[in-house]
Protein backbone atom coordinates (compact mmCIF):
# COMPACT_ATOMS: atom_id res chain seq x y z
CA UNK A 1 0.00 0.00 0.00
CA UNK A 2 2.81 2.25 1.25
CA UNK A 3 5.10 1.95 -1.74
CA UNK A 4 2.13 1.36 -4.32
CA UNK A 5 1.75 5.68 -4.72
CA UNK A 6 4.90 5.33 -6.36
CA UNK A 7 4.67 3.29 -9.40
CA UNK A 8 2.97 5.34 -11.96
CA UNK A 9 6.10 7.66 -11.40
CA UNK A 10 8.21 4.37 -12.74
CA UNK A 11 5.62 4.76 -15.29
CA UNK A 12 6.04 8.01 -15.96
CA UNK A 13 10.05 7.84 -16.34
CA UNK A 14 9.66 5.14 -18.83
CA UNK A 15 7.80 7.10 -20.76
CA UNK A 16 10.17 10.11 -20.96
CA UNK A 17 12.95 7.94 -21.94
CA UNK A 18 11.27 5.66 -24.19
CA UNK A 19 9.72 8.71 -26.15
CA UNK A 20 13.67 10.28 -26.16
CA UNK A 21 14.64 6.69 -27.63
CA UNK A 22 11.88 6.79 -30.26
CA UNK A 23 12.43 11.05 -31.49
CA UNK A 24 16.45 10.17 -31.54
CA UNK A 25 16.01 6.76 -33.43
CA UNK A 26 13.17 8.38 -35.89
CA UNK A 27 15.31 11.33 -36.82
CA UNK A 28 12.15 13.21 -35.10
CA UNK A 29 14.04 15.12 -32.17
CA UNK A 30 12.52 18.31 -32.80
CA UNK A 31 9.54 16.76 -30.84
CA UNK A 32 11.39 17.04 -27.48
CA UNK A 33 11.18 20.81 -27.98
CA UNK A 34 7.83 20.73 -27.23
CA UNK A 35 7.62 18.16 -24.58
CA UNK A 36 10.27 20.27 -23.14
CA UNK A 37 7.82 22.75 -22.22
CA UNK A 38 4.98 21.01 -21.58
CA UNK A 39 7.16 20.06 -18.77
CA UNK A 40 7.66 23.43 -17.46
CA UNK A 41 3.86 23.61 -17.97
CA UNK A 42 2.91 20.22 -15.89
CA UNK A 43 4.89 22.49 -13.12
CA UNK A 44 1.77 24.53 -12.95
CA UNK A 45 -0.60 22.33 -13.15
CA UNK A 46 0.26 19.61 -10.96
CA UNK A 47 1.11 22.79 -8.28
CA UNK A 48 -2.87 23.88 -8.94
CA UNK A 49 -4.10 20.06 -9.08
CA UNK A 50 -2.57 20.13 -5.55
CA UNK A 51 -4.02 23.64 -4.38
CA UNK A 52 -7.44 22.67 -6.20
CA UNK A 53 -8.46 19.09 -5.98
CA UNK A 54 -7.15 17.97 -2.98
CA UNK A 55 -6.89 21.14 -1.04
CA UNK A 56 -10.25 22.95 -2.33
CA UNK A 57 -9.10 25.76 -3.02
CA UNK A 58 -9.78 27.19 -6.77
CA UNK A 59 -7.13 29.42 -8.27
CA UNK A 60 -8.03 31.37 -11.41
CA UNK A 61 -4.68 33.19 -11.36
CA UNK A 62 -2.13 30.97 -11.58
CA UNK A 63 -0.52 31.50 -14.87
CA UNK A 64 0.19 34.96 -13.28
CA UNK A 65 2.46 33.03 -10.66
CA UNK A 66 4.04 31.07 -13.64
CA UNK A 67 5.05 35.01 -15.21
CA UNK A 68 6.19 36.30 -12.00
CA UNK A 69 8.86 33.54 -12.05
CA UNK A 70 9.54 33.88 -15.18
CA UNK A 71 9.90 37.77 -15.55
CA UNK A 72 12.50 37.96 -12.47
CA UNK A 73 14.61 36.09 -13.80
CA UNK A 74 14.23 37.28 -17.57
CA UNK A 75 14.75 40.70 -15.73
CA UNK A 76 17.14 39.98 -13.40
CA UNK A 77 19.12 38.21 -16.46
CA UNK A 78 19.25 40.94 -19.21
CA UNK A 79 19.22 44.09 -16.79
CA UNK A 80 22.58 45.43 -17.52
CA UNK A 81 24.45 46.43 -14.69
CA UNK A 82 27.64 47.80 -16.46
CA UNK A 83 26.92 51.67 -15.88
CA UNK A 84 26.74 50.64 -12.44
CA UNK A 85 29.22 48.37 -12.47
CA UNK A 86 31.23 50.77 -9.43
CA UNK A 87 28.49 50.78 -7.09
CA UNK A 88 29.03 49.66 -3.98
CA UNK A 89 26.04 47.01 -4.13
CA UNK A 90 26.82 45.88 -7.43
CA UNK A 91 30.57 45.06 -6.63
CA UNK A 92 29.56 43.50 -3.72
CA UNK A 93 27.49 41.55 -5.32
CA UNK A 94 30.01 40.87 -8.04
CA UNK A 95 32.76 39.98 -5.64
CA UNK A 96 29.99 37.36 -3.83
CA UNK A 97 30.04 35.96 -7.74
CA UNK A 98 26.39 36.78 -7.82
CA UNK A 99 26.90 38.21 -11.03
CA UNK A 100 27.56 36.42 -14.90
CA UNK A 101 29.19 38.54 -17.66
CA UNK A 102 28.58 37.87 -21.02
CA UNK A 103 28.45 39.35 -25.05
CA UNK A 104 25.42 39.59 -26.26
CA UNK A 105 25.00 39.22 -30.22
CA UNK A 106 25.88 42.39 -30.69
CA UNK A 107 29.05 42.15 -28.93
CA UNK A 108 27.70 44.50 -26.16
CA UNK A 109 29.43 42.99 -22.79
CA UNK A 110 26.28 42.66 -20.26
CA UNK A 111 26.61 42.16 -16.57
CA UNK A 112 23.56 40.88 -15.02
CA UNK A 113 22.20 38.47 -12.15
CA UNK A 114 23.65 34.72 -12.30
CA UNK A 115 20.23 32.91 -13.58
CA UNK A 116 20.74 30.96 -9.92
CA UNK A 117 20.01 34.12 -7.74
CA UNK A 118 17.44 34.57 -10.21
CA UNK A 119 15.72 31.63 -9.73
CA UNK A 120 16.19 32.40 -5.84
CA UNK A 121 15.00 35.61 -5.98
CA UNK A 122 11.88 34.45 -8.33
CA UNK A 123 11.11 32.05 -5.50
CA UNK A 124 11.29 34.55 -2.77
CA UNK A 125 8.95 37.76 -4.57
CA UNK A 126 6.83 34.92 -5.52
CA UNK A 127 6.46 33.42 -1.72
CA UNK A 128 5.83 36.81 -0.68
CA UNK A 129 3.38 37.67 -3.07
CA UNK A 130 1.52 34.25 -2.51
CA UNK A 131 1.71 35.03 1.29
CA UNK A 132 0.40 38.67 1.21
CA UNK A 133 -2.28 37.95 -1.21
CA UNK A 134 -2.77 34.52 0.47
CA UNK A 135 -3.75 35.82 3.31
CA UNK A 136 -7.18 38.36 2.74
CA UNK A 137 -8.26 35.83 -0.54
CA UNK A 138 -8.35 32.75 1.46
CA UNK A 139 -11.12 33.68 3.63
CA UNK A 140 -12.83 33.48 0.54
CA UNK A 141 -14.61 30.69 -0.41
CA UNK A 142 -15.93 29.14 -4.08
CA UNK A 143 -17.15 31.49 -6.26
CA UNK A 144 -16.05 34.23 -4.87
CA UNK A 145 -12.26 32.70 -4.19
CA UNK A 146 -12.34 31.94 -8.25
CA UNK A 147 -13.09 36.08 -8.42
CA UNK A 148 -10.67 37.53 -6.04
CA UNK A 149 -7.77 35.47 -7.94
CA UNK A 150 -8.89 36.05 -11.70
CA UNK A 151 -8.33 39.87 -10.32
CA UNK A 152 -5.14 39.28 -9.20
CA UNK A 153 -4.68 37.20 -11.94
CA UNK A 154 -5.88 40.04 -14.34
CA UNK A 155 -3.30 43.00 -12.23
CA UNK A 156 -0.13 41.01 -12.79
CA UNK A 157 -1.25 40.51 -16.55
CA UNK A 158 -1.42 44.52 -17.14
CA UNK A 159 1.40 45.27 -14.70
CA UNK A 160 3.41 42.83 -16.74
CA UNK A 161 1.77 44.72 -20.16
CA UNK A 162 2.43 48.16 -19.23
CA UNK A 163 5.68 47.99 -17.57
CA UNK A 164 8.35 49.93 -18.96
CA UNK A 165 10.79 47.08 -17.09
CA UNK A 166 8.91 44.25 -18.35
CA UNK A 167 9.33 45.06 -21.94
CA UNK A 168 5.54 45.95 -22.25
CA UNK A 169 3.27 44.24 -25.01
CA UNK A 170 7.04 42.85 -26.58
CA UNK A 171 7.99 40.87 -23.48
CA UNK A 172 11.80 40.22 -22.86
CA UNK A 173 13.93 38.49 -25.07
CA UNK A 174 17.48 37.38 -25.50
CA UNK A 175 17.70 35.63 -21.82
CA UNK A 176 20.72 33.66 -21.12
CA UNK A 177 20.94 29.93 -20.37
CA UNK A 178 20.38 28.46 -17.27
CA UNK A 179 24.01 26.54 -16.53
CA UNK A 180 23.70 24.34 -13.70
CA UNK A 181 27.41 23.89 -12.64
CA UNK A 182 29.05 23.34 -16.37
CA UNK A 183 27.02 19.85 -16.32
CA UNK A 184 23.70 20.99 -17.52
CA UNK A 185 22.50 24.13 -19.71
CA UNK A 186 18.87 24.96 -19.71
CA UNK A 187 18.56 26.63 -23.20
CA UNK A 188 16.75 26.29 -26.53
CA UNK A 189 19.92 25.20 -28.31
CA UNK A 190 19.33 22.49 -30.78
CA UNK A 191 22.26 20.74 -29.98
CA UNK A 192 21.38 20.33 -26.12
CA UNK A 193 17.43 19.50 -26.50
CA UNK A 194 17.88 15.64 -25.25
CA UNK A 195 19.85 17.28 -21.68
CA UNK A 196 17.12 19.87 -21.66
CA UNK A 197 14.06 17.42 -22.17
CA UNK A 198 16.08 15.24 -19.33
CA UNK A 199 16.58 17.99 -16.98
CA UNK A 200 12.75 19.70 -17.51
CA UNK A 201 11.52 16.11 -16.65
CA UNK A 202 13.56 15.52 -13.83
CA UNK A 203 12.40 18.78 -12.30
CA UNK A 204 8.64 17.38 -12.83
CA UNK A 205 9.99 14.04 -11.76
CA UNK A 206 10.62 15.57 -8.48
CA UNK A 207 8.02 18.28 -7.83
CA UNK A 208 5.70 14.86 -8.19
CA UNK A 209 7.65 12.95 -5.70
CA UNK A 210 7.08 15.83 -3.55
CA UNK A 211 3.87 16.43 -3.80
CA UNK A 212 2.56 12.27 -3.57
CA UNK A 213 4.46 12.54 -0.35
CA UNK A 214 2.90 15.62 0.75
CA UNK A 215 -0.80 14.41 -0.48
CA UNK A 216 -0.13 10.99 1.57
CA UNK A 217 1.03 12.35 4.65
CA UNK A 218 -0.48 14.26 7.60
CA UNK A 219 -0.14 17.33 6.18
CA UNK A 220 -1.66 16.22 3.25
CA UNK A 221 -4.60 14.55 5.27
CA UNK A 222 -5.53 18.18 6.65
CA UNK A 223 -5.57 19.42 3.15
CA UNK A 224 -7.99 17.01 1.77
CA UNK A 225 -10.35 17.72 5.36
CA UNK A 226 -10.36 21.01 4.33
CA UNK A 227 -11.57 20.24 0.97
CA UNK A 228 -14.01 17.85 2.54
CA UNK A 229 -15.50 20.14 5.52
CA UNK A 230 -14.08 23.33 6.29
CA UNK A 231 -16.04 23.84 9.37
CA UNK A 232 -15.57 20.09 10.65
CA UNK A 233 -11.62 20.01 9.68
CA UNK A 234 -11.32 23.14 12.43
CA UNK A 235 -13.69 21.10 14.79
CA UNK A 236 -11.03 18.10 15.15
CA UNK A 237 -8.14 20.82 15.56
CA UNK A 238 -7.10 21.27 12.00
CA UNK A 239 -6.32 25.32 11.71
CA UNK A 240 -7.71 26.32 8.13
CA UNK A 241 -6.32 29.82 7.49
CA UNK A 242 -2.69 28.26 8.16
CA UNK A 243 -2.90 25.04 5.91
CA UNK A 244 -4.92 27.11 2.87
CA UNK A 245 -1.91 29.65 3.26
CA UNK A 246 0.62 26.35 3.09
CA UNK A 247 -0.62 24.93 -0.03
CA UNK A 248 -1.53 27.88 -2.12
CA UNK A 249 2.15 29.48 -1.29
CA UNK A 250 3.79 26.05 -2.46
CA UNK A 251 1.63 25.80 -5.79
CA UNK A 252 2.56 29.76 -6.55
CA UNK A 253 6.20 28.49 -6.10
CA UNK A 254 5.92 25.31 -7.83
CA UNK A 255 4.33 27.34 -10.66
CA UNK A 256 7.01 30.20 -10.51
CA UNK A 257 9.56 27.72 -10.41
CA UNK A 258 8.45 26.53 -13.75
CA UNK A 259 8.28 29.62 -15.21
CA UNK A 260 11.81 30.27 -14.70
CA UNK A 261 13.28 27.51 -16.07
CA UNK A 262 10.64 27.62 -18.87
CA UNK A 263 11.92 31.41 -19.15
CA UNK A 264 15.79 30.25 -19.97
CA UNK A 265 14.87 27.19 -22.38
CA UNK A 266 12.50 29.24 -24.55
CA UNK A 267 14.91 32.38 -24.10
CA UNK A 268 11.83 35.32 -23.87
CA UNK A 269 9.24 35.63 -22.03
CA UNK A 270 5.97 37.68 -23.11
CA UNK A 271 3.02 38.89 -21.01
CA UNK A 272 0.85 36.07 -22.74
CA UNK A 273 1.98 33.55 -20.09
CA UNK A 274 -0.01 35.89 -17.41
CA UNK A 275 -3.11 36.25 -19.01
CA UNK A 276 -6.46 34.88 -18.16
CA UNK A 277 -6.86 32.44 -20.80
CA UNK A 278 -4.23 30.59 -19.28
CA UNK A 279 -4.77 30.16 -15.93
CA UNK A 280 -8.39 29.23 -17.05
CA UNK A 281 -6.84 26.76 -19.52
CA UNK A 282 -4.86 25.39 -16.26
CA UNK A 283 -7.70 24.82 -14.21
CA UNK A 284 -9.58 23.25 -17.02
CA UNK A 285 -6.23 20.71 -16.99
CA UNK A 286 -6.36 19.80 -13.85
CA UNK A 287 -10.70 19.39 -13.93
CA UNK A 288 -10.74 17.52 -17.18
CA UNK A 289 -7.29 15.49 -15.79
CA UNK A 290 -9.87 14.72 -12.51
CA UNK A 291 -9.63 17.39 -9.74
CA UNK A 292 -8.05 15.09 -7.46
CA UNK A 293 -6.19 13.05 -9.38
CA UNK A 294 -2.55 14.46 -9.68
CA UNK A 295 -1.65 11.72 -11.97
CA UNK A 296 -4.84 12.11 -14.29
CA UNK A 297 -3.73 16.50 -13.90
CA UNK A 298 -0.48 15.66 -15.31
CA UNK A 299 -1.17 13.09 -17.99
CA UNK A 300 -3.81 15.36 -19.40
CA UNK A 301 -1.55 18.38 -18.64
CA UNK A 302 1.07 16.82 -21.20
CA UNK A 303 -1.28 15.80 -23.97
CA UNK A 304 -3.55 18.56 -24.31
CA UNK A 305 -0.68 21.30 -23.98
CA UNK A 306 1.64 18.55 -26.36
CA UNK A 307 -0.64 19.03 -28.94
CA UNK A 308 -1.69 22.40 -28.72
CA UNK A 309 2.23 23.54 -28.60
CA UNK A 310 2.68 21.50 -32.16
CA UNK A 311 -0.24 23.08 -33.34
CA UNK A 312 -2.89 20.77 -34.06
CA UNK A 313 -4.93 22.33 -32.41
CA UNK A 314 -4.52 25.22 -34.85
CA UNK A 315 -6.19 28.86 -34.57
CA UNK A 316 -9.04 27.35 -32.20
CA UNK A 317 -7.12 26.36 -29.29
CA UNK A 318 -8.90 28.03 -26.75
CA UNK A 319 -12.34 27.35 -28.74
CA UNK A 320 -11.32 23.34 -28.77
CA UNK A 321 -10.16 23.57 -24.98
CA UNK A 322 -13.58 25.26 -24.29
CA UNK A 323 -15.43 21.89 -26.12
CA UNK A 324 -13.44 19.58 -24.26
CA UNK A 325 -14.35 21.31 -20.54
CA UNK A 326 -17.87 21.24 -21.92
CA UNK A 327 -18.10 17.65 -22.11
CA UNK A 328 -16.06 16.37 -19.51
CA UNK A 329 -18.00 18.31 -17.31
CA UNK A 330 -21.25 16.76 -18.87
CA UNK A 331 -19.89 13.35 -18.94
CA UNK A 332 -17.38 12.41 -16.65
CA UNK A 333 -17.23 15.40 -14.43
CA UNK A 334 -14.76 13.37 -12.11
CA UNK A 335 -12.22 13.71 -15.16
CA UNK A 336 -11.72 11.37 -17.60
CA UNK A 337 -8.97 9.18 -15.41
CA UNK A 338 -12.05 7.93 -12.73
CA UNK A 339 -11.67 4.74 -11.66
CA UNK A 340 -15.09 3.59 -12.90
CA UNK A 341 -14.58 4.82 -16.87
CA UNK A 342 -11.76 2.40 -17.06
CA UNK A 343 -13.91 -0.65 -15.28
CA UNK A 344 -16.59 0.28 -17.80
CA UNK A 345 -14.20 0.18 -20.89
CA UNK A 346 -12.15 -2.95 -19.66
CA UNK A 347 -15.58 -4.63 -19.16
CA UNK A 348 -16.58 -3.64 -22.45
CA UNK A 349 -13.67 -4.94 -24.15
CA UNK A 350 -13.71 -8.22 -21.98
CA UNK A 351 -17.65 -8.82 -22.24
CA UNK A 352 -16.78 -8.53 -26.30
CA UNK A 353 -13.78 -10.63 -25.99
CA UNK A 354 -14.99 -13.70 -23.96
CA UNK A 355 -18.72 -13.95 -24.98
CA UNK A 356 -17.29 -15.01 -28.32
CA UNK A 357 -14.73 -17.51 -26.99
CA UNK B 1 -13.15 19.56 34.61
CA UNK B 2 -15.52 22.14 32.35
CA UNK B 3 -16.83 25.56 33.92
CA UNK B 4 -18.29 28.38 32.33
CA UNK B 5 -19.36 31.20 33.48
CA UNK B 6 -22.37 33.93 32.29
CA UNK B 7 -21.00 33.45 28.95
CA UNK B 8 -21.93 35.51 25.84
CA UNK B 9 -21.66 34.98 22.16
CA UNK B 10 -23.40 34.79 18.93
CA UNK B 11 -23.39 35.65 15.36
CA UNK B 12 -22.51 38.91 14.27
CA UNK B 13 -25.09 41.29 16.10
CA UNK B 14 -27.62 38.50 17.02
CA UNK B 15 -26.98 37.12 20.28
CA UNK B 16 -27.90 33.55 21.15
CA UNK B 17 -26.28 32.96 23.91
CA UNK B 18 -27.16 35.57 26.83
CA UNK B 19 -25.04 34.39 29.83
CA UNK B 20 -24.42 30.70 30.56
CA UNK B 21 -23.16 29.20 33.31
CA UNK B 22 -22.39 25.30 34.03
CA UNK B 23 -20.03 23.33 34.76
CA UNK B 24 -19.07 19.55 34.31
CA UNK B 25 -17.13 17.43 36.78
CA UNK B 26 -14.81 14.82 35.24
CA UNK B 27 -16.65 11.21 35.02
CA UNK B 28 -20.13 12.94 34.65
CA UNK B 29 -22.03 12.86 31.87
CA UNK B 30 -24.10 15.95 31.37
CA UNK B 31 -26.81 16.83 28.88
CA UNK B 32 -28.13 20.28 27.60
CA UNK B 33 -31.93 19.87 26.35
CA UNK B 34 -33.36 22.71 24.82
CA UNK B 35 -36.03 23.35 21.83
CA UNK B 36 -34.66 24.42 18.15
CA UNK B 37 -32.66 27.56 18.17
CA UNK B 38 -32.53 27.43 22.16
CA UNK B 39 -28.12 28.25 21.51
CA UNK B 40 -27.40 24.45 22.45
CA UNK B 41 -25.10 24.08 19.40
CA UNK B 42 -23.60 27.69 20.03
CA UNK B 43 -22.88 26.73 23.37
CA UNK B 44 -20.56 23.82 22.13
CA UNK B 45 -19.45 25.68 19.17
CA UNK B 46 -17.90 28.36 21.16
CA UNK B 47 -16.52 26.03 23.60
CA UNK B 48 -14.87 24.96 21.24
CA UNK B 49 -13.65 27.85 19.83
CA UNK B 50 -15.13 27.59 16.54
CA UNK B 51 -16.95 30.60 17.56
CA UNK B 52 -15.91 33.47 19.46
CA UNK B 53 -17.03 34.25 22.79
CA UNK B 54 -18.35 37.76 23.13
CA UNK B 55 -18.31 38.01 26.97
CA UNK B 56 -18.10 35.18 29.69
CA UNK B 57 -15.07 32.94 30.83
CA UNK B 58 -14.49 29.55 29.92
CA UNK B 59 -12.22 26.75 32.05
CA UNK B 60 -11.23 23.85 30.62
CA UNK B 61 -8.91 22.15 33.63
CA UNK B 62 -8.12 25.30 35.16
CA UNK B 63 -6.83 26.96 31.64
CA UNK B 64 -8.85 29.66 30.62
CA UNK B 65 -9.92 28.56 26.79
CA UNK B 66 -11.87 31.38 25.94
CA UNK B 67 -10.04 32.98 23.28
CA UNK B 68 -7.91 29.89 22.17
CA UNK B 69 -8.58 28.89 18.38
CA UNK B 70 -9.84 25.53 17.93
CA UNK B 71 -6.82 23.34 17.19
CA UNK B 72 -5.17 24.53 20.54
CA UNK B 73 -8.77 23.73 22.59
CA UNK B 74 -8.48 19.66 20.52
CA UNK B 75 -5.11 19.82 21.50
CA UNK B 76 -5.76 20.41 25.26
CA UNK B 77 -8.26 17.31 25.51
CA UNK B 78 -11.81 18.80 24.63
CA UNK B 79 -13.28 17.37 21.78
CA UNK B 80 -16.58 18.10 19.45
CA UNK B 81 -18.94 15.56 17.84
CA UNK B 82 -20.33 17.78 15.31
CA UNK B 83 -24.02 18.22 14.46
CA UNK B 84 -24.87 16.30 11.42
CA UNK B 85 -21.63 14.19 11.85
CA UNK B 86 -19.53 16.05 9.53
CA UNK B 87 -17.99 13.04 7.81
CA UNK B 88 -15.32 13.70 5.03
CA UNK B 89 -16.97 11.84 2.44
CA UNK B 90 -14.53 11.67 -0.20
CA UNK B 91 -11.83 10.28 2.29
CA UNK B 92 -12.09 6.89 3.50
CA UNK B 93 -12.80 5.49 6.99
CA UNK B 94 -9.29 4.91 8.07
CA UNK B 95 -8.10 8.78 6.36
CA UNK B 96 -11.17 9.96 8.84
CA UNK B 97 -10.23 8.59 11.51
CA UNK B 98 -6.53 9.40 11.12
CA UNK B 99 -7.56 13.39 10.52
CA UNK B 100 -8.96 13.09 13.94
CA UNK B 101 -5.53 12.57 15.43
CA UNK B 102 -4.30 15.84 13.89
CA UNK B 103 -3.03 17.15 17.25
CA UNK B 104 -1.15 14.25 18.29
CA UNK B 105 2.23 13.76 16.17
CA UNK B 106 3.87 10.38 18.16
CA UNK B 107 2.56 7.23 15.63
CA UNK B 108 2.55 4.91 18.06
CA UNK B 109 0.08 7.16 20.06
CA UNK B 110 -1.78 7.09 16.99
CA UNK B 111 -1.64 3.25 15.99
CA UNK B 112 -2.84 2.12 19.32
CA UNK B 113 -5.80 4.36 19.74
CA UNK B 114 -6.46 3.60 16.15
CA UNK B 115 -6.90 0.10 17.74
CA UNK B 116 -9.17 1.56 20.39
CA UNK B 117 -11.52 2.39 18.12
CA UNK B 118 -11.68 -0.75 16.00
CA UNK B 119 -12.40 -2.33 19.45
CA UNK B 120 -15.10 -0.08 20.51
CA UNK B 121 -16.60 0.33 16.94
CA UNK B 122 -16.21 -3.21 14.87
CA UNK B 123 -17.98 -1.99 12.01
CA UNK B 124 -15.68 0.20 11.35
CA UNK B 125 -12.70 -1.98 11.39
CA UNK B 126 -15.05 -3.84 8.02
CA UNK B 127 -15.15 -0.56 6.12
CA UNK B 128 -11.96 1.04 6.47
CA UNK B 129 -10.90 1.55 3.03
CA UNK B 130 -14.61 2.74 1.96
CA UNK B 131 -15.11 6.51 1.25
CA UNK B 132 -16.89 8.10 4.13
CA UNK B 133 -19.60 8.95 2.35
CA UNK B 134 -20.65 5.47 1.62
CA UNK B 135 -21.17 4.82 5.38
CA UNK B 136 -25.09 4.55 6.30
CA UNK B 137 -26.21 7.43 8.88
CA UNK B 138 -25.42 5.00 11.80
CA UNK B 139 -21.93 4.44 10.64
CA UNK B 140 -21.04 7.96 9.80
CA UNK B 141 -22.13 8.91 13.45
CA UNK B 142 -20.08 5.79 15.16
CA UNK B 143 -17.13 7.53 12.29
CA UNK B 144 -17.65 10.86 13.99
CA UNK B 145 -17.52 9.76 17.53
CA UNK B 146 -14.31 7.14 16.76
CA UNK B 147 -12.75 10.29 14.89
CA UNK B 148 -13.26 12.86 17.78
CA UNK B 149 -11.74 9.83 20.21
CA UNK B 150 -8.52 9.92 18.09
CA UNK B 151 -7.17 13.47 19.51
CA UNK B 152 -7.56 11.09 23.28
CA UNK B 153 -10.02 13.83 24.60
CA UNK B 154 -10.55 14.15 28.70
CA UNK B 155 -13.74 15.71 27.68
CA UNK B 156 -16.29 15.02 24.75
CA UNK B 157 -18.38 17.22 23.36
CA UNK B 158 -21.79 15.21 21.28
CA UNK B 159 -24.09 17.75 19.51
CA UNK B 160 -27.19 16.09 18.17
CA UNK B 161 -25.57 12.66 17.71
CA UNK B 162 -29.68 11.05 17.02
CA UNK B 163 -30.66 13.56 14.98
CA UNK B 164 -31.85 11.57 11.47
CA UNK B 165 -30.96 8.18 13.02
CA UNK B 166 -33.40 5.25 13.48
CA UNK B 167 -34.62 4.72 16.99
CA UNK B 168 -32.83 1.16 17.25
CA UNK B 169 -29.61 2.80 15.89
CA UNK B 170 -30.04 5.55 18.47
CA UNK B 171 -30.75 2.85 21.05
CA UNK B 172 -26.76 1.98 19.90
CA UNK B 173 -25.57 5.14 20.25
CA UNK B 174 -26.66 5.90 23.55
CA UNK B 175 -25.01 2.70 24.36
CA UNK B 176 -21.82 3.51 23.31
CA UNK B 177 -21.91 6.58 25.05
CA UNK B 178 -22.33 4.91 28.26
CA UNK B 179 -19.44 2.55 27.39
CA UNK B 180 -17.33 5.88 27.31
CA UNK B 181 -18.63 7.16 30.20
CA UNK B 182 -17.50 3.62 31.73
CA UNK B 183 -14.24 3.93 29.85
CA UNK B 184 -13.49 6.99 32.62
CA UNK B 185 -14.69 9.89 29.65
CA UNK B 186 -16.52 12.79 30.76
CA UNK B 187 -19.68 13.73 27.94
CA UNK B 188 -21.36 16.53 27.43
CA UNK B 189 -24.41 15.49 25.47
CA UNK B 190 -26.79 17.94 23.55
CA UNK B 191 -30.30 16.35 22.59
CA UNK B 192 -33.58 17.37 21.60
CA UNK B 193 -34.44 13.79 22.29
CA UNK B 194 -34.44 14.86 25.66
CA UNK B 195 -36.23 11.84 27.79
CA UNK B 196 -32.98 9.61 25.42
CA UNK B 197 -30.57 12.28 27.26
CA UNK B 198 -31.55 12.55 30.40
CA UNK B 199 -32.13 8.84 31.02
CA UNK B 200 -28.59 8.50 30.64
CA UNK B 201 -26.70 11.41 32.03
CA UNK B 202 -25.82 12.19 35.81
CA UNK B 203 -27.10 15.91 35.44
CA UNK B 204 -28.91 18.30 32.88
CA UNK B 205 -29.06 21.86 32.21
CA UNK B 206 -32.53 22.99 30.36
CA UNK B 207 -31.50 26.06 28.06
CA UNK B 208 -34.36 27.98 26.37
CA UNK B 209 -33.02 31.19 24.20
CA UNK B 210 -29.67 31.56 25.05
CA UNK B 211 -30.04 31.31 29.04
CA UNK B 212 -30.15 28.46 31.45
CA UNK B 213 -33.56 28.15 32.87
CA UNK B 214 -33.54 25.00 35.22
CA UNK B 215 -30.81 22.44 36.38
CA UNK B 216 -30.74 19.72 38.47
CA UNK B 217 -29.77 15.64 38.57
CA UNK B 218 -31.02 14.05 35.38
CA UNK B 219 -33.26 11.48 37.15
CA UNK B 220 -35.07 15.22 38.95
CA UNK B 221 -35.32 16.53 35.46
CA UNK B 222 -37.26 13.68 33.79
CA UNK B 223 -40.01 13.85 36.95
CA UNK B 224 -40.34 18.02 36.63
CA UNK B 225 -43.68 18.84 35.53
CA UNK B 226 -42.20 21.47 33.44
CA UNK B 227 -39.96 19.72 32.03
CA UNK B 228 -42.01 17.27 31.07
CA UNK B 229 -44.58 19.42 29.49
CA UNK B 230 -42.36 20.85 27.57
CA UNK B 231 -40.36 18.94 26.17
CA UNK B 232 -41.38 15.02 27.02
CA UNK B 233 -44.00 15.42 25.98
CA UNK B 234 -46.81 14.98 29.18
CA UNK B 235 -49.38 17.09 27.94
CA UNK B 236 -49.67 15.23 24.26
CA UNK B 237 -49.74 12.18 26.23
CA UNK B 238 -52.98 13.20 28.26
Amino acid sequence: MNKKKYYPLFGLMAFIILFQLFSSFSGKEFLLIQLTMCAYYSMVIIALCTLMGYAGQISLGHAAFFAIGGYTTAVLTTLNLIPDKDNFFISLFNSLGFLSLRVNPYGIEILHFSPWIALVVAVVITYVISFIIGIPILKLKGHYLAMATLGFGTIIYRVLLGGKIFGEADGISDIPEFNIFNLLKINGDNADRIENYYAAWFIVVISMLLLINLIHSRVGRALRSLHGNEHAANSIGVNPARYKLFVFTLSAVMAAVGGVFMTHFSGSIGPGEAGVLKSVRYVAIVAVGGMANIWGALIMGIILNYLSLRGYLGSYDEAIFGVILVLIMLFTPDGIFKAGNFGSIKNFIFSKIFKKA
Amino acid sequence: MLSVKSLESGYGKLRVLKGISMQIDPGEIVTIIGANGAGKTTLLNTISGIIKATSGEIEFNRTKISNFPAEKIVKLGCSLVPEGRQIFNTLTVKENLLIGSHTIKNSQIVKSELNNIYNLFPVLKDRINQLGGTLSGGEQQMLAIGRSLMSKPKLIMLDEPSTGLAPLIIKNIFEIIIKLKEQGNTILLVEQNAKAALRIADRGYVIETGQIVLEDKADALLRNDEVQNAYLGKEYKK
